[in-house]
């Protein structure tokens, strides 16, 4: 005796589905705040690759003849001590911590993602051996080895994306390892070993898109970090040697003016501050929209 | 071979060690079972059913003894020819939500078992899906849709689709019903036993459920702390159980009434299941057993037959 | 009934899903009387424990009653302020929940767990409720009493859990005991346990019971009333002997013969069709049409009301008296 055909409901399917990742922008699109993060990190990206090009000065134009001055209309955010104008100044800075925070968060996360993968998959001495470093790293201050590393090898673009990236895999590992045991152990991957699975389709397959959604969040979450990491090294007098502009060596040189020309502050702080709330707004987005058991 | 039997599974141990203790799961348990035939596990939780049954499809290694299916010892053999062999021995769970990938659509997860397996061109897997889809009762608009989006009875029915996308020879079924609404049981109950007769399937029934494992199955185990204390027919072994422990468990069901006066009066048996980490010497039930005697705590009653293909593991049975 | 203990009337409870409303609730009325025991019945999404759950103010997430009344000795329940509610809670009306481990706190002693109550509810003093709690841990038969009081809940197996919170529950007298699916998580044989020592609790003290369960068995066993529910409606209410004898909602029959009891192996299975639904819509036909057998044009017009067809014998179908001559 067959079972009676499925009366088809809105609890079934419909024929027509809207995509997973269609689902998550419904979601993402809810949280306004999110969508605002997200107009403005795309502003951000934006003016990262144009930045260059419109800006009124170059980076190193000086006008001795009009330093210190506050917003005009030739200076719409003022000049510094040196007669730089700020506002290409930001536009530069722009581009320069785009490069060193997505080139950073990028070898963060290779190296953290190849070492959590391997620990969580192999477990037993491959296991042991990453999560000791990875102890190693979350105990030793990174940022006391990002002022090393940077001494070692200069100010340069290079040598502090490669800095900053280096030491800060240590999150990223631990949280792929976890996710990974946590499922390793579990029926769907004991489904998928019952079928005759190889590990390396398992991992494909199974582990990295359940994965994958976690660490799109981990890596959102890393960027504003790895922005304030940077900013501190030029607060301590290591970020990119001058004339390059960032953000963080306005905001270090504007400090011990902040009383004669605030403006000097206002605008490098306040851009920098937006942007990483922005940024935390779009993970949080994120992790929200993208959690599938989330009702749709 | 004519008479080898399509799973054999001889003293299999298996135990594991927690925090230093050991956990004795299985102990000495061997069984066989034919093609197109079911075998009920029936237990508590913690009597080792469910570690049975993953040892059997050597989804766990077992510590000691052999498991013999289609006449070749599983742990002689290869990893890839253990991959291959899996084709012919499968598992449905009890959550069949947690055994499927959140992130494959119902369809691709079915047409996974077979890309494994290395099963068919693209067209020709894409039609067996449907196929299976239909065999089990699904909408073939269910395979667009993601296991979350499903019904708890609709999800056992894609575990069951992929499962079978392989032809196996053998099912473990591990409480398969255990997690669904009485009335979708039935249905899941149902489609089980047509497979079974379609594609001469034999299970392992893995159920706290008697009355349901009564139905399904051909022979029945009853398992106390790791050990099998009676195996017998489905029919004798509910219809005269010898093994105290299999009684009381039978006499725990609350059956529903012909009336308010034939209630069942609520007594239960006395004491806790002891742990698995000391189970206690001699009989593994002699602590909680009314029969219970100096012999019981001194010496192991060996399984022993009290009727044809009826055995207990019990000094006073028969 | 003028003297019940509690009476529920016409209550609706919703849940908002985003985008959708779902009618869990959809106008339950019942009533529990003084040391009466009484069964809900329901598959998942029923909203047999919802119901309830609506009642003692303890829904969680987006859920909200937006109609109906639930008076407990009189005072009205829905419209209480939610420190009156939890001092009736835990004091006039003990609730147990399926899984003890999740209302337990871990990180607190249980003696001092189930002294709580007392201590909150200004029932005993502090060297009273000490007292009691050894009486209480005894009484629900969990041995060693004055050396277990100091036990954390993981130091407890499933069952003793269960007796732990049993405990908690009764420590104020209550005069209503709600336990939902009390025995769901437990092995048969400890189902047993919790059962009986719920018997000899009710039968000393006289307490109502109501008991929330999808499983026949336990209801009819334990019950001195059943009521059934299904799509957050109920289908059939009535007094064990006639619910036993004179079944009369075609769910309820099929879901009898859904069970399939041990000595049945040669039955032939009847499954009701199709699957339970959530409402995203108030229902406005009977809810179990689409599975029904017995099912009429009528049945898809008009939603039936619970009407009596007997002595206390309550049934929300529209042909229940031929359904009723049919199965019997």
């Amino acid at each position: 005796m067959a079972v009676a055909s499925m009366p088809t409901s809105s609890a079934t399917a419909s024929p027509r589905r809207r995509s997973q990742l269609g689902m998550a922008w419904r979601r993402y699109r809810r949280n306004w705040l999110a969508v605002a993060g997200l107009v403005w990190v795309i502003l951000f990206l934006i003016i990262g690759i144009i930045g260059p090009w419109i800006a009124p000065y170059s980076y190193q134009a000086t006008d001795f003849l009009n330093a210190n001055q506050g917003p005009t209309w030739q200076h719409i955010f003022g000049t510094d001590n040196l007669g730089h104008d700020m506002f290409s100044e930001i536009l530069w800075s722009v581009q320069n911590a785009l490069e060193i925070a997505f080139g950073a968060t990028l070898i963060s996360f290779v190296v953290g993602v190849i070492l959590g993968l391997w620990a969580g998959l192999k477990g037993g001495a491959a296991d042991m051996f990453v999560m000791r470093l990875v102890d190693f790293m979350f105990a030793f201050p990174t940022f006391f080895m990002d002022l090393i590393l940077v001494t070692k090898f200069g100010r340069g673009m290079g040598p502090i994306l490669f800095a900053i990236g280096i030491t800060g895999w240590a999150g990223y590992a631990r949280l792929i390892r976890s996710l990974v045991l946590g499922m390793r152990n579990g029926e769907m991957v004991e489904a998928a070993t019952a079928l005759g699975a190889t590990q390396w389709h398992i991992m494909r397959r199974y582990l990295f898109p359940n994965v994958m959604n976690s660490m799109l969040v981990a890596l959102a979450f890393g960027i504003p970090g790895d922005l304030t990491v940077m900013a501190g090294l030029s607060v301590v007098g290591m970020g990119l040697r001058p004339p390059l502009p960032s953000f963080g060596n306005m905001i270090a040189a504007a400090g011990g003016n902040m009383l004669g020309y605030p403006w000097l502050m206002y605008f490098p702080a306040g851009i920098f501050a937006i942007t990483l709330l922005a940024f935390l707004f779009v993970a949080d987005g994120l992790q929200e929209a993208l959690n599938p058991k989330g009702g749709f | 071979m004519p008479d080898e039997p399509l799973l054999r599974v001889e003293e299999v141990s298996k135990h594991f060690k927690v925090r230093g203790r050991t956990l004795h799961a299985v102990e000495r348990v061997s069984f066989e079972l034919d093609a197109g035939q079911t075998l009920g596990l029936v237990g508590e939780s913690g009597s080792g059913k469910s570690t049975l049954g993953r040892v059997a499809l050597r989804l766990l290694e077992a510590d000691a003894g052999r498991v013999v299916f289609q006449g070749r010892d599983i742990a002689k053999l290869s990893s890839k020819e253990l991959r291959q062999e899996r084709r012919h021995m499968q598992i449905i769970f009890q959550d069949p939500l947690a055994s499927l990938n959140s992130r494959m659509t119902v369809g691709a997860a079915i047409e996974d078992a077979m890309i494994i397996q290395g099963v068919g061109t693209r067209a020709e897997r894409r039609k067996h899906v449907d196929e299976l889809l239909e065999r089990v009762g699904l909408p073939l608009s269910a395979g667009n849709a993601f296991p979350f989006e499903l019904s708890g009875g609709q999800q056992q029915r894609v575990g069951i689709a992929r499962a079978l996308a392989v032809k196996p020879k053998l099912v473990v079924c591990d409480e398969p019903i255990s997690a669904l609404d009485v009335s979708i049981q039935v249905q899941i109950i149902d489609l089980l036993k047509d497979l079974q007769k379609e594609m001469n399937l034999a299970y392992i029934f893995i159920s706290h459920n008697l009355g349901v494992v009564q139905y399904l199955s051909d022979r029945v185990m009853v398992l106390y702390l790791g050990e099998v204390v009676e195996q017998g027919t489905a029919q004798d072994l509910f219809a005269d159980p010898q093994h105290p422990y299999t009684r009381v468990l039978i006499d725990s069901i609350l059956k529903i009434p012909e009336s308010s006066a034939e209630r069942r009066p609520m007594t239960g048996l006395p004491g806790e299941m002891p742990s698995p980490f000391s189970p206690p010497v001699g009989c593994p039930f002699h602590p909680r057993c009314a029969l219970a005697q100096d012999r019981c705590s001194a010496e192991k009653p060996q399984m022993r037959a009290v009727a044809d293909g009826h055995l207990a593991a019990c000094h006073f049975a028969g | 009934m003028a003297d019940a203990l509690l009476t529920v009337e016409n209550l609706h409870t919703e849940f908002t899903r985003q985008e959708d409303v779902i009618y869990a609730v959809n106008g339950v009325s019942f009533s529990v009387a003084p040391g009466e025991t009484l069964g809900i019945v329901g598959e998942s999404g029923s909203g047999k424990s919802v119901s309830v759950l609506s009642v003692l103010g303890l829904l969680r997430g987006s859920g909200k009653v937006t109609q109906g009344s639930a008076k407990f000795e009189g005072t009205e329940l829905l419209k209480l302020k939610r420190r009156q509610l939890e001092d009736i809670r835990g004091r006039d009306i003990g609730v147990i929940f399926q899984d003890p481990m999740t209302s337990l706190n871990p990180t607190m002693r249980i003696g001092d767990q189930i002294m709580e109550g007392m201590l909150t509810h200004h029932y005993a003093s502090r060297k009273a409720a000490y007292n009691r709690t050894i009486d209480l841990l005894t009484e629900v038969g969990i041995p060693e009493p004055t050396s277990r009081f100091r036990n954390y809940p993981f130091e407890f197996s499933g069952g003793m859990r269960q007796r732990v919170m049993i405990a908690m529950a009764i420590a104020c007298e209550p005069q209503l005991l709600i336990a939902d699916e009390p025995t769901t998580a437990l092995d048969v044989t400890v189902q047993m346990q919790v059962l009986a020592l719920l018997q000899k609790l009710r039968q000393k003290s006289r307490m109502s019971v109501v008991i929330i369960t999808h499983d026949f068995g336990v209801a009819t066993n334990f019950c001195d009333r059943i009521m059934v529910m299904y799509a957050g409606k109920v289908m059939e209410s009535a007094p064990l002997e006639e619910f036993l004898k004179r079944p009369a909602h075609p769910y309820t029959i099929g879901l009898k013969a859904s069970i399939i009891e041990v000595g049945q192996s040669n039955r032939v299975l009847q499954p009701i069709p199709g699957t339970t639904q959530q409402l995203t819509e108030p229902p406005r036909a009977c809810p179990f049409v689409d599975r029904c057998a017995f099912a009429q044009d009528a049945c898809h017009e008009e939603l039936p009301e619970l009407r009596s067809i007997g002595s206390d014998h309550l049934v929300a179908c529209l042909r229940a008296e031929e359904v009723m001559s049919h199965a019997g």
